[in-house]
This record gives C-alpha cells, sequence and structure tokens, in this order.
C-alpha cells in the first residue's frame, strides 16, 4: 500500500473515531450533571475540532496527490492524468463520488467545528444536545468514507497515467461549482442542530440563537446561490444546448433546499416583525440540510437518470438511513413544538398593508413550489412503483409551473416592500406610481401575435414591484436600516424578467461557405474560415466567425476540441450584448467543406446574470449585517 | 544383429519427427484468447472465449481445452455442441467441418485460497494473443508471460487489461491475483468498528458510575437531613 494511500486511510479513520468520540461524549455531557458532564462536553467539543483539522489535513493530502500525479490513489489515476493543467487537477479531486463525498464531508466538519468556536456559552443542555446531533452527522459522513466511498483506495496494479477528467468538466466553472455548492450544503447544518437543540431541550432560544440561526440561513442560502448559479453558467456556455437550466432531477435536488431555506428566512423574519411564524421557522429551518442529503442520494444512488449523477453507487442505502434518521429527528422536533421557543418583539403597528399575511402567502409559495418539484422530481420512481412503467414530468410542466408562481414571488416581493413601509409619507400616491409603472412597462411589453403574454405580464408585475423595492430602498437607506433584503429582492425580479425573456431565443442552423452570411436578431454573423489549433495535446478545430452590427464588429470561435485519450468536446463561443446574446456552437464540417452551425439569439441573458449577482450579493450583505439586523427594533 | 535392431528405431525415430512435429497439417490454432476476469468474495470468476482457426477446410475437427486444477461450476456456452470430459476437467467442441475458425466460451470459478488466486491454464495449441480484462479494483495480477497495457486500460472501465502474444503449444499462463488492498481496507474498517465500540463501552462505564456516585450523594444528603 502506498505511503499517501497508508496515511489518507488512517486520517479518514482517525476523523470518524474522533466525530464518533465527539457524538458519544456529547450525549454523555447531555445525559450527566455537574462537572463530570462539563469535562465531557469539553472533550467532545475539543475532538471535533481535532477532526476538523485532521479532516483539512486529509484533504490536503488527497489534492498533494492530484497535483503531484500519485497514481498510486485509485481515485487520481480515474479522474486526473499528467497532462492535465494544474487547475484542472484540483478539481479533479471532487470530479468523482468519492472525492466530491470528501469534500462535503470536509465542508461540514470545519463549518461545524467553527460553529462550535463561535458560538457563546449558553445553557449546557443546549450546547451538549447541539454538539451530540451534529457530531452524529459527522460520524455518519466519516463513516461514508471509511466503509463506503474511500477516496484513499490504492491502484492495483499500479499505473504509470491516469485516465484524465471529462472534457466538459475542464472549465473554470466547474472549478469552482461543487466547492461554493458543498459550503451551502454543509452550512444548512447549523440551523438543523440548532433547531434539534432548541426543540430536544426545550430550552427558549433567546436573540443570539435566533441571530444565529438567521446568519448560518443567510450564509448557506448566500453560497448554495453561487453554486446553483455557476453551475447554470457550466452548462450555458459548456453544454452546447444554449440553455443555462434544464430542470433535471440533479438540478432540481439542489434548487429544492433553496426554496425551503428562503421561507424559513422569510419565517425568522416574520418573527422579528410580528412576533409569530415560529413553528414555520422549526418545521423549515432543519428542512434544506435534509434536502441537501436527498439531493446527495440522487447523485448518488442511480435512482434517476441524470447527467449530473455519479451513476450506480453503493452509498444510496447508507444515505438512505442516514436520511431516514435525520427525517425523524425533525418530526420529533415538530412534535416537541412549544410557542415559547422564540422570544421575538411584537412591532407590527405602523403597516399600511398586512406584512404577516404577505411573508404567510410569500412561505406558502415557496413551500408549494419545494413540494411540486420534489414530487415531480420523484415521479418516475413513484410512477414505477405504481404503474410498473417510468414516466417523467416533461420541462413545459416545470416552465409554466414556476412562471406562475415566479409572478406571484413577484407581485409579493412588491406588495411586502409596500407593507414594510413607514405610515408617513403619501402612500397611495406611492401605491400609485408602482402600479402606473407597472401599467407602462406592461402596455411596452405587451405585442399580440409575437411575444408571449405571460411574458408580458410578468414584466409590469416585476415593474410595478421594482419600484416598491426602490421606494423602500430608499427609505432604509434614509434611515440607516438593512437594504439586503432590497437589494436582493431588486435581483430575483431582475431574474424574473430576465427568465422570461431568455426563454423566447430564436435559432438559425446553417452550412455555410467561406464568406457566407446568416441574420440573427439583428446581428450578421459571416463565416471567416477554418481555424485550428494545438495545445498541451488537445487539438482545436472550428470556423472563426465575424459577429458585426453597424460599426461593430467582433471575432468568435467555437470549436471542437480532440483530447490525447479520443475524448472530443464541443465549445460554444457567445458574444454577450446589453439586450442580447449571441450564441454559436459549431456542429461539424459538411459536403463541400461547408462548415454547419447553430446560431441563436437569446434575449436578456446579461440581465439573468445580473440578477442572480444581485440577489447573491442582497444574500451576503444580510449575513454580514445579519448581527444588526437582530439588533435593530 | 543386437545393435541394429537398437539404430533401427531410432533411424526411424530421427527421420519421422521432424515430420510429426512439423506436420499435422490441420492442427487448429488459437487466434485469439479473451479472458474475463471477476473477483468476488466467493471466488473467482473465468470467463473464456477461446477462437480457433486452421488452415484447411472441408475436414471434420474438434478442440479440446484443459481446465485448470482446482476450477469449479463450470458452465459452457451453447451446451448442445460442447461437452465436458473427465468429470468436468476438458472442455470439448466439434467445430464446422467446412469453417476455418470456431469458438468456444465457458467459465469457471476458480476459489481464493485467502487473498490469493492462484490459476494455471495449459494450452494445447499455440495461441496469437491473450488479453485478460479485469474488472475488479484494488486487484493485482501477476502473470509469467501476461503484462498489463496501460493504454488500453485507460481507455477502458477495467481495472486492468493485460496481454501477451505468440505462445508456443504447451505454454504454461500463470494468472496469479492478490487481493491486497481489500486485507488493508479490511484492517482500517475493523480499526474504526473496535474504535467506536471501545468509545461506547467507556461513555457507558463513566455514565454508570456517574449515576451511581450520584445516588450515593443522594442517599448521604438524605441522611443527614434525617
Amino acid at each position: 500500500m502506498s505511503i499517501t494511500g497508508c496515511l489518507g486511510a488512517g486520517l479518514s479513520a482517525a476523523v470518524f473515531l474522533l466525530c464518533s468520540f465527539a457524538a458519544v461524549f456529547a450525549l454523555l455531557s447531555s445525559a450527566l450533571r455537574g462537572q463530570t458532564a462539563r469535562i465531557a462536553f469539553l472533550l467532545a467539543r475539543a475532538a471535533i475540532f481535532a477532526a476538523a483539522l485532521l479532516s483539512i489535513a486529509a484533504l490536503l493530502l488527497l489534492i498533494r496527490a492530484f497535483l503531484t500525479d500519485d497514481f498510486s490513489i485509485a481515485l487520481v489515476g480515474q479522474y486526473s492524468s499528467i497532462s492535465l493543467p494544474a487547475y484542472y487537477k484540483l478539481s479533479a479531486v471532487w470530479a468523482g463520488s468519492a472525492g466530491s463525498l470528501f469534500l462535503w464531508s470536509a465542508v461540514i466538519l470545519v463549518l461545524f467545528a467553527f460553529w462550535l468556536a463561535k458560538s457563546k456559552a449558553g445553557d449546557m443542555r443546549f450546547n451538549a444536545v447541539a454538539l451530540s446531533v451534529g457530531s452524529a452527522v459527522c460520524v455518519g459522513f466519516s463513516a461514508l468514507l471509511v466503509f463506503i466511498e474511500k477516496p484513499f483506495d490504492v491502484s492495483m496494479p499500479a499505473i504509470s497515467d491516469g485516465i484524465g477528467l471529462n472534457p466538459l468538466l475542464q472549465n473554470f466553472w466547474m472549478v469552482i461549482h461543487p466547492p461554493l455548492l458543498f459550503v451551502g450544503y454543509a452550512a444548512f447544518l447549523i440551523p438543523f442542530v440548532i433547531i434539534s437543540a432548541i426543540t430536544l431541550t426545550g430550552v427558549a432560544a433567546g436573540p443570539a440563537v435566533y441571530g444565529q440561526l438567521r446568519r448560518w440561513l443567510m450564509f448557506a442560502v448566500c453560497f448554495l446561490s453561487l453554486g446553483i448559479v455557476t453551475g447554470a453558467r457550466w452548462s450555458y456556455i459548456e453544454l452546447g444546448w444554449g440553455g443555462y437550466w434544464s430542470w433535471d432531477p440533479v438540478e432540481n435536488a439542489s434548487i429544492l433546499p433553496w426554496f425551503v431555506a428562503v421561507a424559513a428566512l422569510h419565517s425568522l423574519i416574520g418573527i422579528k416583525v410580528a412576533n409569530k411564524f415560529r413553528l414555520w421557522t422549526v418545521v423549515l429551518a432543519p428542512v434544506p440540510f435534509i434536502l441537501c442529503l436527498v439531493a446527495t442520494f440522487i447523485t448518488r444512488s442511480g435512482i434517476l437518470q441524470s447527467v449530473h449523477s455519479f451513476g450506480h453507487s453503493v452509498v444510496g442505502a447508507a444515505l438512505l438511513a442516514f436520511i431516514a434518521a435525520c427525517l425523524f429527528v425533525w418530526l420529533v422536533s415538530i412534535i416537541r413544538f412549544k410557542k415559547g421557543f422564540f422570544a421575538g418583539p411584537a412591532d407590527i403597528s405602523g403597516f399600511h398593508l398586512n406584512e404577516q399575511e404577505i411573508l404567510l402567502w410569500v412561505n406558502i409559495i415557496l413551500v408549494f413550489t419545494a413540494a411540486v418539484v420534489g414530487v415531480a422530481t420523484f415521479w418516475p420512481v413513484i410512477w414505477q412503483a405504481a404503474a410498473g412503467s417510468t414516466i417523467a414530468p416533461a420541462r413545459q410542466f416545470y416552465d409554466r409551473l414556476i412562471s406562475i408562481l415566479g409572478i406571484l414571488l413577484a407581485l409579493l416581493i412588491g406588495l411586502g416592500s409596500l407593507a414594510a413601509l413607514p405610515k408617513y409619507g403619501n402612500f397611495i400616491i406611492k401605491l400609485l406610481g408602482c402600479c402606473a409603472v407597472g401599467l407602462i412597462c406592461f402596455g411596452f411589453a405587451f405585442n399580440p401575435g409575437g411575444r408571449h403574454f405571460i411574458i408580458s405580464f410578468a414584466c409590469g408585475i416585476a415593474a410595478f414591484s421594482f419600484v416598491a423595492v426602490l421606494i423602500k430602498l430608499w427609505f432604509n437607506l434614509r434611515s440607516g436600516s438593512n437594504i439586503s433584503g432590497g437589494i436582493a429582492h431588486t435581483g430575483l425580479l431582475i431574474l424574473v424578467v430576465a427568465a422570461g425573456f431568455s426563454s423566447s431565443e430564436q435559432i438559425v442552423q446553417a452550412s455555410l461557405a467561406a464568406g457566407d452570411k446568416i441574420i440573427i436578431g439583428g446581428y450578421t454573423v459571416t463565416y471567416n474560415s477554418l481555424k485550428d489549433e494545438s495545445m498541451a495535446g488537445v487539438s482545436k478545430l472550428g470556423p472563426e466567425v465575424t459577429v458585426k452590427k453597424g460599426s461593430f464588429a467582433k471575432k468568435l470561435w467555437p470549436y471542437n476540441s480532440l483530447y490525447p485519450d479520443g475524448s472530443s468536446a464541443s465549445e460554444v463561443a457567445v458574444y454577450t450584448g446589453f439586450l442580447k446574446d449571441i450564441y454559436i456552437s459549431f456542429d461539424g464540417v459538411g459536403q463541400n467543406e461547408q462548415v454547419i452551425i447553430t446560431a441563436k439569439e437569446k434575449p436578456m441573458m446579461l440581465w439573468l446574470w445580473v440578477g442572480a449577482t444581485l440577489t447573491i450579493a442582497g444574500s451576503a450583505l444580510g449575513f454580514l449585517r445579519a448581527k444588526e439586523v437582530v439588533n435593530e427594533k | 544383429m543386437k545393435s541394429r535392431r537398437g539404430v533401427f528405431p531410432a533411424v526411424v525415430f530421427c527421420v519421422l519427427f521432424p515430420v510429426l512435429a512439423v506436420a499435422e497439417p490441420n492442427q487448429p490454432t488459437v487466434k485469439m484468447l479473451h479472458i474475463f476476469v471477476q473477483a468476488n468474495e466467493n471466488g473467482v470468476s473465468f470467463e473464456n472465449i477461446w477462437v480457433f482457426e486452421r488452415e484447411d477446410v472441408n475436414l471434420p475437427w474438434e478442440v479440446g481445452i484443459d481446465l485448470p486444477e482446482g476450477a469449479t461450476a463450470l458452465n459452457v456456452d451453447e451446451p448442445n455442441e460442447t461437452e465436458s470430459l473427465k468429470a468436468g476437467r476438458i472442455v470439448r467442441k466439434k467445430m464446422p467441418a467446412d469453417s476455418a475458425m470456431g469458438a468456444v466460451g465457458f467459465s469457471f470459478i476458480m476459489p481464493k485460497n485467502g487473498d490469493l488466486c492462484q490459476t494455471l491454464i495449459k494450452s494445447r495449441y499455440s495461441i496469437g494473443s491473450i488479453v485478460v480484462f479485469l474488472s475488479t479494483p484494488a486487484v493485482r495480477l501477476e502473470s509469467n508471460v501476461l503484462k498489463m497495457d496501460e493504454s488500453l486500460t485507460r481507455r477502458s472501465d477495467y481495472a486492468g487489461i493485460y496481454t501477451a502474444e505468440g505462445l508456443a503449444g504447451g505454454a504454461k499462463i500463470e494468472i496469479n491475483l492478490k487481493n491486497l488492498a481489500a486485507a488493508g481496507g479490511r484492517r482500517i474498517e475493523i480499526i474504526c468498528l473496535a474504535g467506536f465500540a471501545i468509545i461506547v463501552i467507556i461513555a457507558l462505564i463513566i455514565l454508570y458510575y456517574s449515576r451511581r456516585t450520584a445516588v450515593r450523594g443522594e442517599t448521604t444528603n438524605e441522611a443527614r437531613s434525617k
């Protein structure tokens, strides 16, 4: 056995044993009293810190194995090769099932240890139960890595070069997408732990715990959003189909925790502004973590077909048991719910619209969306069990569902912003102003016989809400209040409109000889010549085209890459304009050396990414200012 | 006379031996041999495909393959045309008289001796090429003639592809499989399980003594208050 393999397996085993020690001694601490309980708790806490450090050491060891081409480790041989650039060697660490699970496990341990270190000493039983629940989850993850998915398995026989990374994964966005997603997934553990500790001990959560819940939910939503958006960007520029979201089971599984976490965040706002929504919070806050486990189960069990899945793996059954255990803790939390769990200020005076009801509807829509998308994702499995055949909802089903619910949410964003405005000022004038802007935008966007009515309607509603959010932002800036919600909501409104417009794309496929032109979206695309390039053993071949409009001209080069191992990948070329993208993919060489290209006009794509960035920026600001928000009255 | 009697067979042998050795004009040869190897807990499965060829056609021909010592669970691909002889130690197949090529497919299981499985295949015929496809990762294959083809292995889903070419009739092919990683992996797993059990036992002992101390303390306090 190689030294790296030996050391890595030893570190994994040590992490498992330390987590087990922490879980058992934290449980012991919650069952005891006095000095013994305190010593047991401190030992368990120290064990988690040590496990986190060893986990980082093991991760660094695996990264080193990839960077130094240590093919004695089977995982390195399966996903890396000598010719792979260093940054892709790094991303190859989490390209496989064992590597990505290892990364997630390490991130969970580090974040949990960070939370333990930062959380102020409160009730001893609360701390002990929180530590035992969190440690038990860490035991589960480390057990998967010791008994089932072993990242440090040695390569038998030893090989001198690896298979290499799938060409589709050799993309910048795929380098950062999995770590961001896993940080988001892992951060959802903290709300799960906090709610479990509150309900299992019956200790009323004070402002400090409320603040922790809000901060960690914000942090998790921020990173999950980053993970989703980077994944969507990768899909847009790498997969070559021109879309960014295909309602694939794995994509759906990643967005389910987002919907529920956003609903949980609004429940926390409900506690603050209306002194209600306690049950909503207890029910919703732990769910994103369970849904993250479900996402992992979908990706690794092979139960649902997806381009993102790792195929069939034995880890599925273990994950199912893990999910069942977490569901049990969640159900116990709900059963043990008491009204006095959260102490929040009751300050509902000074609002024109009932903000409480708007928050309730926001929650209902988000949870309903999550439920429908969840059931639709598992529909092939449900139908298979019930009728013996496989049937999956079409993409149109999801598109219709999301377009209707997205418009409703956009309307509620506007109404919620107006509802949160203080009583002074001319409220009716502001309301009428919002409606007028909405109607004008609807009128501009409405195009009978051309654009779909629902896109124009969404445009009107988004404009109404946009003005309302701007008014609220202005008030908040004047009063020095938190503006993170306003920024995130602005981003979401832009996202809704951009997503609606981007769905109405125009496609032209043509076979072109040198000098031939096609016209799409007001741009002229001219085929210049066939260009080839070879770098680091990768041969690239594709047509060089010029995208031109008026005096503006830009050269683009979509190409096919042929890798040394015989695999190939298609790389698209995109011109991003202010209002539309020109998206060109190379489909091959036809008769008489004519090239076949597909050109697409994708409206509002820039604004889609701007909206997503603003949403993430808002949640990041919310996370950074969460402490101040808790203290705000 | 005595010496002549001794010389005559020797002369005959010397004249005939080269003829016998070179001749057998219709002797089949193995064009290629593919062996798919997969190890599991019970043993190692060997799926064989022997492809034979001969030079002349329109003569009846048959082939016989000796199974290695210890092989069990013989399963032939075309039971109507293939038969096993001598208590399942030889696989024999009559080939179509009008064909120059024919294939024999069968599988058997070799038992494991601890973490080691040793197989010795003796071929009656000369072999053009052998390819062994090893499916089980974390298994090391060692052989006297087979060498791993890294290029083929990298492009395949197999844990290892081993090849050899141009073996003479009567060649012995050793295939030794060693399950090294499993032994190491199991050791780690056993240490982890034992460690977990020790942690639980220590916690239970602490819990037991803490409770007992607490009960004693309460009893003493009660007695004092009385």
